[in-house]
């Protein structure tokens, strides 16, 4: 009898078992076909439902599919559809806009037009106005507290802070923590955000945070939630407000460049709406919103920016960036001769 | 896929329904069962929130499991982990390629692979009413319910498949007691309710003042089978040595269908051994 059971057990297990390993496709579901005009049309379909600077930017991006939709067919090469995408995304204007091919042959390509110059546009891919060991020869006692925030002393009882991104929340909070104490008695301060490429802007916002005297509304932020263009979400307000056991309120310069971009420039919005931040350097990259990964069917990664971020005062600056109260900008033979011109015009700022 | 179910539900009912006139015995020689398993297997997901692409790992798992068996009752406490990389299916060996220059004139190309990790872990707490009827015979049968944290967290260049469901759900053991040393046991659930967290429809979690994982968790919602279904069905052999140690295997076969904000299927299978200590 029980041997009856036992076998009606192991019927039951192994039937089971066959059937739900056979059935993988049918409990996961399927990969369309990896063709380029497949991956054309996906790439371009995941702007559409999720980009959200359209309107922003006044971007017609059927035309633009229309325009380029020709140029793809399934016998496309890979290096022609890298051209293709590469050129359509360039008309996007965005340095959050990245394509990341994964066949080891073909570079990653940055999106964003980072120069208008001499009538030029361009996409800079090298920095050559800022170098934190340039900056390290005017700094002494330069202390280097997580990979993002270091400090020293200025000549002149001033204070440098260097912000590069950001860490994770308890790290940062301890970094600054000791930074403005030891920087506590000096005059003024440089906040150095020329290298800061990025990161989480609730850390960026905590740490302006410890600048702050009152609370102030720096952003708004929207990112979108549906296919259609005006999807999105309601508007979120950022406010800069007191952070930490201290807030650091005497005369500050920001320094930013081209290449101060995403969190860079969030930080940069709050630390605007403070009375005591003189922002002196290059204008910034232009671009605010997160931008996660997508990927296509033939396993290529490329980002995009989904949000709609606005300064206090309702402007985008999306594509723009954010102008200095002092223009200055280093050349790369300032910086081969061991120059810091932007640092110094900083100096002399909180010397007046 | 609806016949397949149905027919596996319909060859366990054959078999506990015919399990009522055996001579008794305990599900477990003692009251206490503590133990720990190692083993290997399959995660397979799909995204659509992020992605087109089928991911796979094939991660280690642990186990660590403790059973007290009462009178009427048997209780259950778990905590399982996986960890292991994670790849598109179909494109493995991705690879990304830099190019790198500075002022200097120093320029480098750099390659590596676009890989990504998988950690998953759940902790589960179930208590079972031992059926009357099958009480007394070497097959048993109990019915009861779970409570489960289940995290999914595969993290690389994108966040494909994250999720956290805290769920709460019925669930059905039975147990073949062969003799003194052999015994096999088999387990359905299903989770009916869930507190769960995705990632939104824009793929980001950063908001004012939030930690990533406070933005990440601020999102819960609580949801039904609709949004949240994780049928699990696993199955087990123990060889008892002594009344007081033990080994075995177990299999688990898991199904997710997530419809928050937008599709994700996963199908997770795993292979474990276990060793266990009775008191």
């Amino acid at each position: 009898m029980e041997r009856n059971y036992f076998k009606a057990i192991l019927l039951a297990a192994f039937a089971g078992l066959f059937i739900m390993a056979s059935c993988e496709k049918d409990l996961i579901g399927t990969e369309l076909d990896n063709t380029p005009v497949n991956n054309f049309e996906l790439f371009w379909r995941t702007f559409d439902q999720h980009y959200g600077l359209f309107e922003v930017k006044n971007i017609d991006w059927q035309g633009i599919h229309d325009q380029f939709s020709g140029q793809v067919n399934d016998q496309t090469t890979d290096e022609a559809l890298y051209k293709v995408f590469s050129d359509m995304i360039v008309l996007l204007n965005d340095n959050h806009v990245n394509l990341y091919p994964t066949n080891g042959d073909l570079p990653v390509f940055p999106g964003g037009v980072l120069s208008y110059r001499n009538g030029e546009l361009k996409i800079l891919k090298i920095q050559e106005d800022y170098d934190l060991e340039v900056v390290k020869r005017y700094v002494t006692d330069y202390r280097q507290l997580t990979p993002f925030i270091g400090y020293g002393k200025l000549p002149g009882n001033i204070g440098y802070l260097s912000f590069t991104g950001t860490d994770a929340r308890k790290k940062a909070q301890k970094a600054m923590n000791a930074a403005l104490g030891d920087l506590a008695e000096t005059k003024g301060l440089v906040v150095d955000i020329r290298g800061n490429y990025g990161g989480f802007d609730p850390t960026a916002q905590y740490v302006a945070g410890r600048f702050a005297a009152e609370r102030k509304l720096y952003m708004t932020s929207r990112k979108r939630n549906g296919p259609t263009h005006d999807n999105f979400t309601s508007p979120v307000e950022w406010f800069v407000e007191p952070t930490g056991n201290a807030q650091y309120t005497k005369p500050v310069v920001l320094l930013t460049s081209r290449f101060t971009q995403s969190v860079g420039e969030t930080f940069t919005l709050a630390m605007r709406q403070l009375g005591q931040v003189t922002m002196v350097g290059d204008t910034t990259s232009g671009c605010f919103s997160d931008n996660p990964n997508f990927e296509l069917y033939n396993g290529w990664l490329f980002s995009l920016s989904v949000g709609d971020y606005r300064a206090a005062d309702g402007q985008s600056y999306e594509g723009i960036g954010i102008a200095p109260d002092v223009f200055i900008r280093n050349t790369r033979e300032d910086l081969l001769a061991g120059k810091d011109l932007t640092l110094e015009k900083a100096m002399e700022v909180l010397d007046r | 896929m609806k016949w397949k179910f149905a027919a596996i539900a319909f060859l366990m009912a054959i078999s506990i329904t015919r399990a009522q006139d055996l001579p008794m015995r305990r599900w477990m020689p003692t009251h206490n069962r503590i133990g720990l398993a190692l083993g290997i297997g399959t995660v397979t997901y799909q995204d659509k929130n992020t992605s087109p692409l089928i991911y796979r790992s094939r991660p280690t798992s642990l186990r660590l499991f403790y059973n007290l068996e009462s009178d009427r009752f048997l209780f259950s406490v778990d905590l399982d982990l996986k960890l292991g990389s994670t790849a598109p299916k179909y494109h493995p060996g991705r690879i990304l390629y830099f190019q790198e220059a500075d002022y200097e004139g120093n320029a480098e190309d750099k390659k590596f692979p676009a890989g990504g990790t998988l950690l998953a872990g759940r902790l589960g707490l179930g208590a079972y009413y031992k059926v009357a009827a099958a009480k007394e015979s070497a097959l048993k049968l109990a019915v009861g319910a779970r409570v489960s944290n289940e995290l999914f967290y595969p993290q690389g260049w994108t966040s494909s498949g994250m999720f956290n469901a805290l769920s709460l759900g019925p669930e059905m053991l039975t147990q073949y007691r062969a003799n003194d040393h052999h015994s096999f046991s088999a387990s359905v659930r299903l989770p009916m309710t869930a507190l769960l967290a995705r990632l939104p429809y824009d793929n980001t979690v950063s908001s004012p003042n939030k930690t990533q994982t406070g933005g990440f968790f601020s999102r819960s919602q609580w949801v039904g089978l609709k949004k949240f279904a994780a049928p699990t069905l696993t199955l087990g052999y123990n060889y008892q040595f002594n009344p007081h140690w033990g080994a075995g295997l177990n299999y688990e076969l898991g199904w997710y269908r997530i419809e928050q904000p937008q599709t994700m299927k996963a199908v997770n299978s795993s292979f474990l051994a276990n060793f266990y200590h009775q008191f």
